[in-house]
């Protein structure tokens, strides 16, 4: 399995397409936080606004595991194209007649695509908080709570993170084409995610009755993604700035149902992805 | 009788069903230990998928099949650490050079010393490539097939399994594929399986052969049976043609046939006038007589039964 492992990270290291997304995802990092900075000098950075929260640091963090996020689009595309080039170039069989087990061929994709995959957003955000603090933006941290309230946010996130590999895993290397992924793991999230960005506000703006239920149903309908916090493309502490703007609060994001839910669901969808995935393809003929 | 430890692999009643169509039919071969086991059969025959479940990248739909002794899945792909295998085109990472290839090989097997690609990729005579930025998909097929085997010998494999290694070659290419395997075979004494749909190209490499046809293996015989077989064929039409099958049949055991105009075809006959004689002895009067010189490709085509292609 290590073998493996180190052979996926081996050829991404080798993949030129792998290296120039991933310089692209740090360069979008730094314009995104040049526009920023360039946008809070005429508003005023730091305030007590929507604008200055939405650009604290921490903020900038946690938003950037949305998939309606630039960085993280690219990420996911990164991942399929990887995934598919071994299907595609047939390389995915040596393994197997190396001496693997389909299962273990299966569980090193997906950990050499959460490993890769992470290891670039993780330098996004680390480039993040180096240049945001070069800009003067506020970490947006004061308190304790807040503090326990980011950590809490980062490890629902990377949970969903997890399950979103998982699932690109599964798509991947269950279909062995590039289409199927592209469409349901890159274009139909995107699509959903855009549509919720605006549905959410509209309705909380629109004070529309059961208005929870209605942006909750989009919770199970969607599954991608375990929330519709997430789906929608707004983080923790974004969407708790949507709600407190437009005074309504479709979730207690801080409430305990409300972060077993998406642990719950989120282990759920992975154990599903990686299980049932592993055993499909152990059942599988290779292309 | 045939020590177990002397057969690489033994399938028995391999089938592989894809919806209606078989792609394998009860399959049944038998390979030994330091055999270049040949195995013929035309475009879709079977060829592929045979190797396909061999190597564990497809699963059959029923029967068995020992691999290296290995009878369970689980033993079958812990000693597919000692197979090495090229499956249709050589699944090369297009992006790397060659070196990097062989890399990826090294990681996978768990080995460490890196002068063993320099190595290999002298053996299969691709020296020019060894500090190359050339990337692999701008390789030559033959280049590509070469370092395809390359990757193929890296960890010493007990048996190396090729399908149609040939394929897409020009004839150059097909020699100099030829004289390469010839000369793994000799300076490492490697049981081979090689897949083709060119008899004539496999008879100068291989010492048994398997011959498929639409999921069925319609023959397996050494080359030395092969080249008996082909090497002249005897036609003959008697006064008395029931007489004279059973007196050929005695004579010369599974070498005579009958074919639609009444004449019996004696294949594998060292000595033609021997027949003759033993006819005459017999007072069977011989009405016609000629000898005729059956190449490889002609004993393929009346195995699998007419000239049509598909």
């Amino acid at each position: 399995m290590a073998r493996l492992l180190k052979l996926q990270l081996f050829r991404a290291f080798k993949d030129k397409g792998t290296i120039v997304f991933a310089i692209i995802t740090l360069a979008l990092g730094f314009f995104t936080l040049l526009f920023n900075f360039l946008i809070s000098q005429s508003f005023g950075q730091g305030g007590t606004d929507l604008i200055g929260q939405l650009f604290s640091i921490s903020a900038l963090i946690n938003s950037s595991f949305s998939l309606a996020s630039t960085p993280m689009v690219l990420l996911i595309i990164v991942g399929v194209v990887l995934l598919y080039k071994e299907s595609g170039w047939g390389t995915i069989r040596n393994q197997v007649i190396a001496g693997y087990s389909k299962f273990q061929v299966y569980f090193a994709n997906f950990l050499a695509m959460l490993i890769i995959l992470f290891s670039i957003l993780f330098a996004y955000q680390a480039l993040t908080v180096g240049l945001g603090f070069a800009f003067g933006f506020e970490f947006g941290l004061s308190t304790d709570a807040e503090i326990v309230g980011f950590f809490k946010n980062y490890g629902l996130n990377l949970l969903i993170f997890i399950t979103e590999v998982a699932f690109m895993t599964f798509i991947s290397l269950m279909f062995q084409n590039i289409i199927a992924p592209v469409f349901l793991v890159v274009i139909l999230p995107i699509f959903v995610a855009a549509i919720l960005q605006t549905v959410v506000p509209l309705v909380v703006i629109m004070n529309v009755d059961n208005a929870a239920s209605i942006v909750g149903g989009f919770e199970y309908v969607i599954w991608y993604q375990s929330t519709a916090l997430t789906i929608s493309g707004l983080s923790y502490e974004m969407f708790s700035n949507m709600g407190d703007l437009f005074g309504a609060v479709l979730y207690d994001t801080d409430s305990s149902p409300f972060i077993f839910k998406t642990i719950a669901t989120n282990v759920a969808l992975s154990g599903i992805f990686l299980g049932l995935g592993s055993y499909l393809f152990s059942r599988k003929d290779l292309k | 009788m045939v020590n177990e430890h002397d057969i690489v692999v033994q399938t028995n009643d391999l089938t592989k069903r894809y919806g209606t169509t078989y792609a394998l039919d009860k399959v049944n071969i038998t390979v030994k230990r330091g055999e270049i086991y040949g195995f013929v059969g035309r475009n879709g025959a079977g060829k592929t998928t045979l190797i396909r479940v061999l190597t564990g990248i497809a699963n059959p739909t029923s029967g068995t099949f020992v691999l290296l002794g290995a009878k369970t899945r689980a033993e079958q792909i812990e000693r597919r650490k000692h197979i090495a295998a090229m499956v249709e085109t050589p699944a090369l990472y297009m992006n790397m050079t060659a070196h990097d290839n062989l890399r990826t090989t090294l990681i996978l097997k768990g080995i460490k010393d890196e002068k063993l690609i320099q190595d290999r990729l002298h053996e299969v005579g691709l020296d020019d490539v060894i500090n190359s930025k050339k990337k692999a998909k701008d390789f030559s097929l033959g280049m590509k097939q070469r370092l395809g085997i390359a990757m193929a010998l890296l960890g010493d494999p007990e048996v190396l399994i090729l399908d149609e290694p040939t394929n897409g070659l020009d004839p150059e290419g097909i020699r100099e594929m030829r004289e390469l395997l010839v000369g793994i075979n000799k300076k490492r004494n490697i049981t081979m399986i090689i897949s083709s749909h060119i008899l004539g190209e496999l008879s100068k490499l291989a010492t048994t052969f398997g011959f498929i046809d639409k999921g069925k293996i319609i023959n397996e015989i050494t080359s030395d049976e092969l080249f008996a077989k082909v090497s002249k064929e005897v036609i003959i039409k008697t006064d008395d043609n029931i007489k004279a099958l059973s007196l050929l049949n005695d004579a010369y055991p599974k070498s005579v046939s009958k074919d639609d105009n009444g004449s019996l075809r004696i294949s594998g006959v060292a000595n033609s006038s021997d027949i003759v004689k033993l006819l005459i002895k017999s007072n069977i009067n011989v009405l016609n007589f000629r000898e005729q010189e059956n190449g490889l490709e002609d004993y393929f085509i009346n195995l699998i039964g007419g000239n049509h292609n598909g």
